[in-house]
């Protein structure tokens, strides 16, 4: 793809589209949140977002069989990107982030063969795998305090991790480590079952409705191959930790494009119908001004994104740089939006009836969630080499 | 907006064209008209006055257009090259290899000439484009007035019919270097009684008719690239009126996309007298453990950075979308997003500087340095000229996101 969407790609934006209006309305989030849904998303929508081909967008369709129907054209950044842009314009609740994104694509890069056998029933919906990266409050992937020991042919694994997204739900955990006992100390990521002895699962409900977990992990006893790959030689998996948590971020940017396009279209139509002074609000130019920055804002982060995903499906160079642009660019994107729609809906804006507070609390957690703009942008200069 | 037209011929043989290209412009091309322009040199503009160009410079300019390279797409018979699109894309690239500097820039190659080649009678053109194709005539652009800036449709320059002639009356404001054109183009009021829009005419006047005065208006960069322009019962054939005598405000409005998509060009180049901006901040302000030694100063650089290549990316789309067939309204942000983005670079250049930026002139500061402050002052009028940054922001509240008045 480059800065226009192929034939293809338009046909699978609107099965993704109507699959997601019909079964996934704001509303069904608003109900998910209401009744504290004991999963906190719905698994029949992850599992017909599987029939699509959605969920094996990220993996080698050769670990994952035919199950998924992924055509041989799709699949990628791209698509990726299209799928979350439209889950952040419906609000949908699924675990494309930390299932897919994440974990899906730890196994791919990392796993033995045995360990990928996981992926075929995780692209059909059945089992779903989260990533435990984050210790502290911030989003900071270098800093590990969790140990694996490695003591003869058993690891003992112990630590904290926060913001484990979905892993109230998760069958199974990755965890970074530091893995101890071998010739030089290397950072791990390590498959977990979530209900190991040990393993403390604490459920924790976020402004947004949606669910993540603090995981406590108290010497679970594991087999050496455990490890993602081998321990011998010591796996280096901090690069491509780093890379998955990039692409991670950039497919979490796509989500927060459509939050900040479906913002702006209902904000729109707003200003096109309430009424003040006797004149339509649309016709104020303070307003006008705003409507077209905003406009100008949107349309700069689309160009960014596309080429950002099409960066990473050819492989270029500089896809980190694109990856850093897009999350950073689409974090300040976010606060603009959230602050233009909540100001100029005025006092509905603020009421719980409305569904801008849903997008408003949403987009602050998706501009948190893998590094905000400040992290992102660091790292850009940082390869711009200042 | 529409491209010139091309030639009809198919490429013969383009790997044979590309070759003869890169062979005559090796010889054609002086040294000293490759590589950046040095502070103080400006492109070659065309017109009789030549005088503050180099000899190299004359000659890259008369070897060019004898070839109709300084307007490669349009045909032969208008003073073009008749060069097809993929021939004129080969010539574009043997050109960047070379690092040739262009070799005739303006408003006539950029703004006039596309539109009298839309709009303008046979006559005109024949008469017109070839000498702008050759760069013998200089043109200036008279549009704003004192008392018409950004609302420029209530403009009062008068052009009254006379039967044989217009006869000009009133004065124009920023005309660029009218003081050196040769020819203006001008929107005039001919019908005063119409509504404001429908009541004005697009002429094109001889700057050497007797009854035109120009005065230098000094900006606060020290430069005087504006005048003002004075007419005075000045006689015009009517043969000089381009479309019909009340039909200029569409082709004014034509002419103003060419002039904003030159303009939005500006912010993508972050270059600096030769070096890049990334250089420079490490070179004056310096890095500690590896990254620049002003923190803040660092995260603006490497937000600009992020900007110039997302407007780069937009105006990019913009083609793509183009060529598709899926036009959306991107291309009405780009105005306004690489002239905003412009003057961000100078305040970002101004901060790397330092008080190195602070010379007005003299011996303790570089060539560099001084080049970069005056353009950081000249920089300030992008957001202005061409339709300010509010008038933008009306057109896509307007024509894209359909809000009404």
């Amino acid at each position: 793809m480059a800065l226009v969407l192929t034939e293809t790609q338009t046909e699978f934006r609107r099965s993704v589209r109507a699959l997601l209006h019909a079964n996934s309305p704001v509303s069904e989030h608003r109900r998910l949140r209401n009744e504290a849904d004991p999963d906190g998303l719905s698994r029949k929508l992850w599992r017909q977002m599987a029939t699509l081909g959605c969920l094996g967008l990220d993996t080698d369709p050769d670990d994952t069989g035919d199950s998924t129907g992924t055509e041989s054209e799709l699949g990628g950044m791209a698509e990726l990107g299209l799928v979350l842009e439209q889950c952040g314009r419906q609000l949908a609740a699924t675990p494309m982030i930390s299932c897919i994104l994440l974990s899906s694509r730890l196994l791919t890069e990392l796993g033995t063969k045995r360990q990928r056998a996981l992926l075929t029933e995780v692209a059909t919906g059945d089992l779903l795998i989260a990533t435990a990266y984050q210790e502290g409050s911030r989003h900071n992937p270098e800093h590990v305090d969790t140990v694996a020991q490695l003591l003869g042919d058993q690891l003992s694994l112990s630590g904290e991790k926060r913001f484990v997204i979905d892993g109230h739900i998760a069958d199974w955990l990755l965890v970074s480590a530091n893995i101890e006992g071998l010739s030089e100390p290397s950072l791990g990521i390590l498959l977990v079952k979530a209900d190991s002895p040990g393993v403390d699962l604490t459920r924790t409900t976020l402004i947004d409705g949606r669910n993540s977990a603090t995981v406590r992990l108290n010497d679970v006893k594991l087999p050496r191959n455990a490890v993602l790959g081998d321990v011998s030689p010591p796996p280096h998996h901090a690069t491509v930790l780093e890379e998955v948590l990039a692409r991670a971020a950039l497919a979490q940017a796509a989500e927060m494009m459509g939050i900040a396009a479906e913002l702006f279209e209902r904000t729109q139509e707003h200003l096109r119908t309430r009424e003040q002074f006797g004149q339509k609000l649309a016709s104020f130019q303070a307003l006008k001004h705003r409507m077209a920055h905003w406009y100008i804002e949107l349309e700069l982060s689309r160009s960014v994104l596309m080429d950002a995903n099409s960066g990473v499906d050819e492989g270029r160079d500089d896809w980190m740089s694109l990856a850093h642009h897009g999350k950073a660019r689409l974090g300040r994107l976010c606060s603009l939006a959230t602050a233009e729609a909540v100001q100029l809906h005025g006092g509905i804006g603020v009421t719980d009836e409305s569904d801008i507070g849903l997008f408003l609390k949403r987009a602050k957690v998706a501009e948190l969630t893998l590094g905000d703009s400040s992290f992102h942008t660091d790292a850009y200069a940082r390869r711009l080499g200042i | 907006m529409s491209s010139p037209p091309t030639s009809p011929e198919p490429p013969a043989d383009l790997d044979a064209f590309r070759e003869d290209t890169r062979r005559w412009l090796a010889d054609a091309c002086p040294q000293s008209m490759r590589g950046p322009v040095p502070p103080g040199e400006g492109l070659n503009w065309g017109g009789s006055d030549q005088a503050d160009q180099s000899e190299d410079s004359r000659l890259w300019l008369t070897r060019m257009a004898e070839q109709g390279f300084t307007l490669p797409e349009w045909p032969v018979e208008y003073g073009g090259g008749g060069l097809n699109r993929a021939e004129a894309k080969i010539l574009r690239q043997e050109l960047k290899a070379l690092r040739a500097r262009p070799a005739l820039t303006g408003v006539g190659q950029l703004l006039l000439g596309p539109v009298l080649l839309e709009v303008g009678s046979e006559t005109q053109k024949l008469e017109h484009l070839p000498k702008i194709a050759r760069g013998q005539v200089r043109w200036c652009q008279g549009y704003s007035e004192p008392g018409a800036g950004s609302d420029l449709a209530s403009l009062q320059c008068r052009a009254e019919d006379q039967g044989h002639h217009y006869l000009v009356n009133g004065s124009k404001l920023w005309t660029s270097y009218a003081d050196r054109a040769d020819w203006i183009f001008c929107l005039v009021r001919t019908d005063p009684d119409a509504k404001k829009h429908d009541g004005i005419g697009f002429l094109l006047i001889d700057m050497k008719s007797p009854g035109i005065s120009t005065s230098k208006i000094r900006l606060i960069s020290g430069e005087s690239p504006f005048c003002e322009t004075f007419f005075e019962n000045v006689t015009v054939p009517k043969a000089q009126m381009l479309g019909e005598p009340t039909g200029g405000w569409g082709i004014a409005k034509k002419l103003l996309q060419y002039e904003r998509s030159a303009a939005a060009s500006l912010g993508g180049s972050s270059a600096v007298g030769g070096g890049s901006m990334l250089e420079l901040a490490k070179e004056v302000v310096g890095l500690q453990h590896g990254t620049l030694a002003d923190p803040e100063l660092r995260l603006r650089i490497a937000q600009l950075k992020m900007d110039q290549s997302a407007m780069a990316l937009s105006a990019r789309r913009v083609g793509e979308e183009k060529r598709e067939g899926t036009v959306g309204g991107t291309g009405a942000i780009l105005k306004y997003v690489g002239t905003e983005l412009n003057k961000k670079r100078y305040e970002v250049l101004m901060s790397i500087l330092g008080t190195q930026g602070l010379g007005w002139d003299g011996s303790e500061y570089k060539p560099r340095d001084l080049a970069t402050t005056r353009a950081w002052l000249r920089s300030k009028a992008n957001s202005i000229e061409g339709g300010t940054s509010e008038i933008q922001l009306n057109i896509i509240a307007k024509r894209v996101l359909g809000m009404p008045d």
